[in-house]
């Protein structure tokens, strides 16, 4: 509707401008022709008098009576009766008036002998003036005056306006009728002109607003082929474009879809299998594992004296074997545990956890585990934390060969995430084992020196990528090693420093 | 004290039998002891007269024919039998096994450790405990 009331308010104002223009330059000319009219008429009528006039002096002067007064009055008085005659159309006349402003001669016998010289026509008349318009009783005419000297009369021919310009004057009210008339004709047509112009828009619009709600389908049609039926064109290719994009990205989403449901799917099965694998494993191989365990035991405390030192020694080692069996088994089953990770987690100042680790752990006296700077509070299910700096900080304590060991615990604040570290001054991993040691069941001591069953840093590594971070080793065989490990931070995670 | 009342041991396997046997032994708890293999042997000799009922039932969960659950599922809705405190020692420590067991009303729970030794202290403590509650009769 904006464009519609732009245009018709621009363009309505300039030509009712114009209208009124045109109606009021013909009134104003017609009503100058008018009086052109009039003067000449008016002209002529003073031409006549005093043609009357030149010729009763001519016929004085033909039969040499110019001075004999009595002659001179006849004369005038022949002229006057010729002169009153003289119509000016219905109410115009023709009267004289001597140069001292008295009326002389006049149709209405009544005005003869009138002082006019008080009225400000007549003074103009006196001074020359030939051509004027003067305040009549009731009117206003419009005159014509000469100076016939020989009898010092000023003659006039004068008619009133009202007549001259009586045909004007009855045509301004049909003039202001049409001209209103014809304002709102135009008016009408411009509207529905403009309406016209600016359907396309509107038809346009409510197409554009329908496809930009998603109704695809709309197609805009605009006949003709101006600029707007081009746009409609345009239009229509456009959302039929977006349409078969449309089509496309939803076939493939619902290939997707469909996809991520039989993954969904497979994974759940499998996470099924893997937990009746677990419960097989827990229950199934430790039975006998402990059936072993115990009868073992049993042989070497009932059957103690059948035994040398060399029977009592393998029958240890039996033992230890099945106590590393049992320890193996126990890492695939806490490893296949982390997938149950908790969501939301709690609350957690790891500053107090890991200080209770390090308390619990208890350390030899020869090595010292302290916690360096502040770590923060975060967001995470406690045992899964708990397991990974145990971990870290066990692996630590277990490998120190140094006689005065040093294990340092930090973290960095790295905007996105917090950036851990455990630090300590043992052996060192060589670069070639940097990957290896995070695979599962792969240890770098022999496992008689150092019982281990290499899920350790498998299960850190799982806890941590599932957390979102990343975990690697920064060592030098000898020299020490640094684990990092990495954790994306979280909404309720906070500095304590 | 009152006149001890047998211990019910429900299990499959047959050195766990003898563990658990060695261990009463060697700490002299002489309740007797007597072992059925599953869960129905295990109704078949509650619901005989034969009998005395038991003073405390030692569960396996995983046996064949009729398993730890069903066992305690069944004897805990039956009126004569449920007052009967039964304790669970088993492998698993999965912890659907776990929720289960305590819903249907066992009276504990423990997992069978690998070494003797500490299997002993597990069975002691178990005996120990229930000799000193108080019994329904």
């Amino acid at each position: 509707m904006k464009i519609y009331w732009k245009i018709l308010l621009t363009v309505l104002p300039l030509v009712l401008f114009f209208l009124f223009l045109s109606v009021g330059t013909t009134y104003y000319f017609s009503k100058k022709a008018l009086t052109d009219l009039a003067e000449t008429w008016l002209e002529t009528r003073l031409a006549e008098a005093l043609k009357i006039t030149e010729a009763q002096t001519q016929l004085l002067q033909h039969y040499g009576l110019e001075s004999v007064p009595a002659s001179i009055e006849k004369a005038k008085m022949d002229a006057g009766t010729a002169i009153t005659a003289i119509e000016v159309g219905e109410l115009g006349f023709v009267f004289a008036v001597s140069t001292k402003g008295v009326v002389t001669l006049h149709p209405d016998v009544g005005m003869v002998g009138r002082d006019v010289s008080g009225e400000a026509w007549f003074k103009e008349v006196f001074q020359g003036e030939k051509k004027l318009v003067y305040w009549g009783p009731g009117n206003t005419n419009m005159a014509r005056a000469a100076l016939f000297e020989p009898w010092e009369w000023i003659v006039l021919a004068t008619s009133p306006e009202k007549e001259i310009y009586g045909v004007a004057n009855k045509m301004k009210p049909y003039i202001f009728y049409l001209a209103i008339l014809a304002s709102i004709a135009m008016s009408i047509v411009l509207m529905f002109m403009t309406r016209r112009l600016t359907a396309p828009l509107i038809s346009l619009m409510a197409g554009a607003d329908r496809i930009g709600k998603g109704d695809l389908q709309t197609r805009i049609s605009i006949p003709g082929r101006d600029e707007f039926s081009r746009l409609a064109d345009v239009f229509n290719q456009m959302a039929a474009q977006l349409q078969n994009t449309l089509t496309t990205l939803q076939q493939s989403h619902q290939e997707l879809e469909l996809r991520v449901q039989e993954r969904t799917a497979q994974l759940k099965s499998i996470n099924k299998e893997l937990k009746e694998f677990a419960y097989v494993v827990s229950h199934d191989l430790k039975a006998p594992l402990r059936a072993i365990s115990q009868l073992t035991h049993w042989i070497s405390m009932d059957y103690a004296a059948a035994f040398d030192r060399e029977g009592r020694e393998m029958m240890d080692l039996v033992l230890k074997r099945v106590k590393r069996m049992d320890g193996l088994i126990e890492g695939v089953l806490s490893y296949s545990r982390i997938g149950r990770i908790k969501e939301h987690g709690e609350t957690l100042d790891l500053n107090m956890l890991v200080g209770e680790l390090i308390e619990n752990a208890m350390p030899p006296p020869h090595i010292q585990v302290v916690i360096e700077g502040e770590l923060p509070v975060v967001q995470r299910d406690p045992i899964r934390m708990e397991q990974v700096f145990q971990n870290l900080i066990d692996n630590a304590v277990t490998y120190m060969d140094k006689p005065q060991g040093a294990v340092k615990i930090g973290c960095g604040d790295e905007e996105t995430h917090w950036k851990f570290s455990v630090s300590d001054n043992g052996p060192g991993v060589d670069k070639q084992y940097h990957d290896k040691i995070f695979q599962i069941f792969q240890t770098l001591a022999p496992r008689d020196e150092h019982e281990s069953s290499g899920v350790g840093l498998t299960l850190v590594k799982k806890i941590v990528e599932q957390y979102g971070g990343s975990i690697w080793v920064a060592s030098e065989s000898g020299k020490g090693s640094t684990f990092y490990f990495t954790l994306p931070k979280r909404e309720h995670d906070y500095a304590t420093a | 004290m009152p006149r001890p009342r047998s211990i019910l041991l429900v299990e499959d396997d047959r050195v766990d039998c003898m563990t658990i046997k060695r261990a009463l032994e060697e700490v002299k708890i002489d309740n007797s002891l007597d072992i059925v293999s599953n869960g129905e042997e295990a109704l078949a000799y509650l619901l005989s007269s034969e009998n005395e009922l038991p003073g405390l039932i030692l569960l396996d969960l995983n046996m064949p024919r009729m398993n730890g659950i069903e066992f305690l599922k069944t004897v805990k809705t039956h009126q004569g039998l449920k007052k009967i405190p039964v304790v669970v020692l088993t492998t698993s420590m999965a912890d659907q096994d776990i929720n289960a067991s305590f819903e249907l009303g066992a009276a504990g729970y423990m997992v069978k450790p690998l070494d003797y030794k500490e299997f002993i202290d597990a069975v002691v403590t178990i005996a120990r405990y229930w000799q000193l509650s108080e019994m329904p009769e």
